[in-house]
């Protein structure tokens, strides 16, 4: 079922409404979603009553943290704990059984040990509670009857229309209800980040910083082992929430790629969506896949995927609040010219080079700001960007250069450093950037102020003032640079048909049966070239001989002159055993040609199963190119394409995306490569054919759509000829998976 | 009186699992059927002190379920110890000695499958080879011939031109190895050649990878290996060996290209597990005495994907578990039904005077 809501409303928001379908004139947008879920969110943030399964008198058990931090955090609606024993709990009467409970409740967060969680389920089912937040650890992270447990829970939670946070998790807080049915030490502060974390443990900390750091969150969602809502559902719940302005996720995997690209694409054209995904190196991943015990998709897929749906992904989590305490303060930056402003010059060279390594401009100040600065600093002070007012600046020397460079049209946003030298006065010079911002607040302007205990006073004033300020520069510089990155990458979404072409698919599925009754995985040449054929791709002839005569006559019916292949399954690199001769031009040569190869395949490899050998006509040679396709586990087919030859795992000029793609996704994967610089021509060689190789490229997308059972795909090399001649695929492989 | 069928050729593989099809072809048709072997080679890991054993006959005992001696099965167990240790026994006491075990297997049976020597030429210097036992048996011959190229219809022709030479006119034969680029050749012109020589076509043996693939029980035994889970899944058979110590990137497309493999790594490798585990994969083998880890535990038994554990380490395990591939032991009896369905289909014995 669909459902339509207002997305990012602003202004009033009525705290006990529960959504319900909405007239779809009254929408922004279609958000395309289960009923349940997102209605099941709806009643998890703004609860009128919870109650605590496994509440507790006794401090130091879970069950009365939880208790406590809902009592604490101020829920204004009715708490229900639930206790064996009922008798009080923290002042709250307690009931034996949620069934108990006299009214209606919205939420249960369970606090009980894993073999009674799943009769606590359903007895909340049966009483017609929306939504579950299960803490409770000791399911899929302990084995088969664990997961077997999580299973049912899912079951659950569709049989009884409710939605289940966890297990294993830390629970959930909404600043803005508010309420606190989590096990943390202390509450955020209320803010406008919404945070959801795959590691309960990494929000503890996170917390604890964020009191020390006055970062604020609207929403603080642990999602523990995803085994009903995830991520997904949150991202969208999240745009979906007039409270929430940026999002951040750490993750270690998403449970669905499609789900989660499509729920971001929604909301990224509102909100920024920043992600930590943890398991990038090789190490990483391995210790992911052993953490979560699933198989996690390649790094490379995911960096792809949030590319394609405008996700920003920050390096480590001290980025990701960095990022996250600019943007709590500030509007976005509409564009990418910095005016930096100094009172040092090492400091100032450092961080014109962080922006430029960061794709940030060195704003080129117009000549009125220039003349006022000139004007009114002393004459050693450097007037262009960066402006150093040197080691005597005051305060009002920084007052005048920071609204200088505010009301320069030619200026994006503002960064100002300070050192403590013998006249600086870093309190008041803290408070006239406080003052500056408030006069002209539509510019983001960080503070950078570089110094230890001189600066603690004026960086707590920075900070009640809503002045992002950092230790040293390439910190801000990059948040800054995110910041402005987000923007470029939301901007790019665009809404454009993906193309299609006409194409064979009869043929490519009795290729693909007839191979899977042979118990292949792996195509034949000949079958793979079909295939890449039924699509519409231009390929370089290729037909399988079983005999040296067959092989003349097919010679002879595609023309000289031929290359010859060994066919076969078992044989990978075919010209490291002289399984390839090319250049054929007489019948005589293909008859000599094919006995070698046979014999130097039976000779080295005597136990590869040999199905013939394959003629192909001899293409012209082009620009070599690799095009290719790997079925991610999570995201689905992963496109490749870049320079080709046998030298691609050396010079690695390659660029990923995922399928299916528009014209400007293929035109922008060939140009992400440093091949597809040459293929525009250089040094007055003629362009390639580009559209023939964004064709082709856009014909195997929409094949590996079309059949999901083609899990590995790469012709290598296929050649690009000058505009107009189009391109030929030499060499295609296919690997099929399936039953 | 029972029927004699000899079956024969210069292979090392193939007459066993030709035997066993046969047997099982003929005992659905209700007749009683025997086995016999005249002579063979002693198995070292068969035999026991008190008697020697050949492997083939102790397995077509226990699969015909017959219960005469081993020693009668397969009257003379060669060692291999001389060139004249039959010689010195002599003609006339071997051939005794099979005929009169010949005698007792036949008695009260419809057919006796008559297993040859590893060529139909062997022991012509004590006068029992298979050409000669055919004569005396006076049996009905089907012959293998491994036809890995065209040039092996030389090798028919002189097997049909040595059993005419004992007195057999007409002879079956069966084309052993074939590869799948010889399926043409051997339908349109092959078979045809064959007829036109006078013989009969009785089918072929591609070279088909589940006969000559282990059992999962075959691995276990020869890695002295412990089964983590899935000890019911012994007779499943693997087809290909894959050392899983890549990069977790390329580890599934390594694996998408093998169909009902096993897998050989280390147990705290749960990339490369589950990486195996999501393609098809018949058997964890994880070396070196480190078992999995719960995650990959859970999955394996999920999709009921058996997980053995051995205390070799990757490269001695390869080593190994090569060995098993490629060579044809039916010294497992989980692999007969492969055998008897695969082989069995192939064979074609209607032209045959059974």
């Amino acid at each position: 079922m669909y459902y339509d809501v207002p997305l990012f409303q602003i202004g009033h928001y009525d705290r006990s409404y529960i959504p319900e379908p909405l007239n779809p004139d009254s929408c922004r947008m279609k958000v395309v979603c289960k009923v349940d879920k997102q209605k099941g969110i709806d009643s998890l943030f703004y609860p009128r009553s919870i109650a605590v399964i496994g509440a507790s008198e006794t401090r130091g058990k879970l069950g009365n943290d939880v208790m406590r931090n809902l009592v604490e955090s101020g829920y204004e609606g009715r708490i229900y704990p639930i206790n064996p024993k009922a008798g009080e709990i923290l002042s709250y009467k307690a009931f034996r059984s949620v069934k108990d409970i006299p009214g209606d409740v919205d939420v249960a967060v369970i606090v009980i040990p894993a073999k009674f969680v799943l009769k606590a389920v359903e007895e909340c089912g049966e009483k017609g509670v929306k939504a579950l937040v299960i803490i409770t650890a000791g399911f899929k992270e302990i084995g088969h009857e664990g997961q077997e447990a999580e299973k049912t829970l899912a079951a659950l939670a569709e049989k009884y229309k409710m939605v289940i946070q966890g297990p294993n998790c830390l629970g959930i807080i909404n600043t803005s209800a508010p309420y606190n049915a989590s096990f943390s030490s202390g509450t955020p502060k209320k803010g406008s980040i919404a945070f959801a974390s795959q590691s309960g443990a990494l929000m503890t900390g996170i917390l604890d910083w964020s009191l020390m750091e006055k970062i604020g969150f609207s929403k603080f969602v642990s999602l523990g082992n995803k085994a009903h809502l995830n991520e997904s559902d949150f991202i969208e719940a999240f745009g979906r929430d007039p409270d929430s302005t940026f999002i951040l996720l750490y993750i270690e995997s998403v449970v669905d790629g499609r789900k989660f690209m499509d729920a971001c694409r929604k909301v990224i054209p509102h909100k920024p969506i920043f992600v930590v995904k943890s398991g990038v190196s090789a190490a990483g991943a391995r210790a992911a896949s052993s953490h979560t015990g699933s198989l996690a998709g390649s790094d490379t897929a995911y960096d792809v995927a949030f590319k394609q749906c405008g996700v920003r992904r920050a390096n480590d989590m001290a980025a990701l609040f960095d990022v996250a305490s600019v943007y709590d303060d500030m509007h976005l930056p509409s564009g990418n010219r910095v005016a930096i402003i100094t009172n040092a010059g090492g400091p100032g060279i450092l961080t014109t080079d962080a922006c430029e390594a960061s794709g940030l401009q060195i704003a080129q100040l117009t000549s009125q700001t220039v003349e006022y600065l000139k004007e009114n600093l002393p004459p050693a002070a450097a007037v262009y960007n960066p402006i150093d007012a040197l080691g005597t600046a005051q305060p009002e020397d920084y007052t005048l250069c920071i609204e200088a460079a505010l009301s320069d049209e030619n200026v994006d946003s503002v960064l100002v450093l300070l050192t403590p030298q013998a006249m600086t006065k870093q309190t008041e010079t803290a408070q006239v950037i406080v003052d500056a911002h408030a006069k002209f607040p539509k510019k983001p302007l960080i503070a950078v102020f570089m110094g230890g205990n001189s600066m603690v006073y004026p960086r707590i004033i920075l900070t009640e003032g809503h002045i992002p300020v950092f230790d040293f520069p390439e910190r801000a510089v990059h948040a800054l640079a995110e910041l402005y990155k987000y923007t470029v990458s939301r901007d790019s979404l665009k809404e454009e048909s993906i193309p299609r072409f006409k194409a064979d698919t009869k043929k490519v599925e009795k290729i693909i049966s007839d191979a899977r009754l042979d118990k292949r995985r792996v195509l034949l040449g000949s079958e793979a070239h079909a295939i890449a054929e039924a699509y519409g791709i231009p390929v370089a002839r290729i037909r399988l001989a079983t005999s040296s005569e067959e092989a003349k006559t097919l010679a002879e019916e595609l023309g000289y002159p031929v290359v010859l292949k060994i066919a076969s399954p078992d044989i990978i690199h075919k010209s490291d055993i002289g399984g390839i001769k090319v250049d054929l031009k007489t019948p005589e040569e293909v008859e000599a040609a094919f006995l070698h190869i046979l014999d130097n395949a039976k000779t080295q490899l005597p136990k590869a199963i040999i199905y013939g050998v394959d003629v192909q006509e001899m293409a012209e040679k082009g620009k070599e190119l690799i095009i290719g396709c790997s079925r991610d586990v999570q995201f689905g087919p992963l496109i490749l394409f870049g320079a080709g030859g046998i030298f691609v795992n050396y010079l690695k000029d390659i660029a990923f995306r995922l399928a299916p793609m528009t014209r400007s996704d293929a035109n922008e994967l060939i140009m992400e490569t440093k091949m597809g610089t040459l293929l525009k021509g250089v040094r007055g060689e003629a362009p390639s054919d580009m559209i023939a190789i964004e064709d082709t490229i856009l014909r195997i997308s929409q094949l590996v759509t079309d059949f999901p059972d083609i899990v590995e795909l790469d012709i290598n090399p296929a050649f690009a000829y000058e505009k107009g001649k189009g391109v030929s695929a030499v060499d295609v492989k296919i690997t099929i998976g399936g039953p | 009186m029972a029927k004699n069928i000899v079956i024969t050729g210069d292979t090392v593989t193939g007459k066993t699992m030709v035997a066993i099809a046969l047997a099982s072809k003929l005992r659905e048709s209700g007749a009683t059927v025997g086995y016999f072997k005249p002579s063979g080679i002693k198995s070292f890991v068969h035999s026991t002190s008190e008697m020697d054993v050949d492997e083939d006959a102790a397995i077509m005992k226990d699969i015909l379920g017959m219960e005469e001696q081993l020693s009668c099965i397969c009257p003379i167990v060669r060692h291999m110890s001389s060139y004249d240790e039959l010689l010195r026994i002599g003609r006339k006491e071997l051939k005794q000695k099979i005929l009169s075990c010949y005698e007792q297997i036949s008695k009260n049976r419809d057919y006796i499958i008559v297993e040859g020597e590893q060529s139909p030429w062997r022991l012509l210097h004590v006068g029992l080879s298979t050409l000669d036992i055919t004569r005396e048996l006076g049996a009905t011959v089907l012959c293998l011939v491994n036809f890995t190229d065209i040039s092996a219809i030389d090798d028919i022709l002189l097997q049909k031109e040595l059993f005419a030479e004992y007195g057999t006119e007409r002879i079956g034969i069966i084309l052993n190895l074939v590869p799948p680029m010889l399926k043409k050749v051997v339908n349109e012109n092959i078979r045809p050649f064959l007829e036109e020589h006078g013989m009969i076509f009785c089918g072929v043996l591609y070279h088909n990878r589940e006969l000559f693939s282990p059992t999962i029980g075959e691995i276990m035994r020869a890695l002295e290996g412990e089964m983590v889970i899935g000890s019911e899944k012994m007779d499943l058979l693997v087809d290909q060996f894959i050392v899983g110590s890549m990069a977790p990137e390329n580890a599934l497309k390594w694996f998408r290209r093998s169909k009902d493999k096993a897998v050989i790594t280390s147990g705290d490798r749960t990339d490369i597990c589950l990486a195996a585990l999501e393609t098809d994969t018949n058997l964890l083998i994880l070396t070196a005495g480190v078992g999995p880890e719960i995650g990959t535990l859970t999955r394996a038994r999920e999709l009921g994907v058996p997980i053995m554990m051995t205390a070799l380490d990757t490269y001695g395990t390869s080593q190994v578990v090569d060995d098993l591939i490629g060579t044809v032991t039916v010294d497992n009896k989980e692999k007969i039904a492969a055998v008897e369905r695969i082989v069995g289909e192939a064979l074609h014995l209607d032209d045959f005077d059974l």
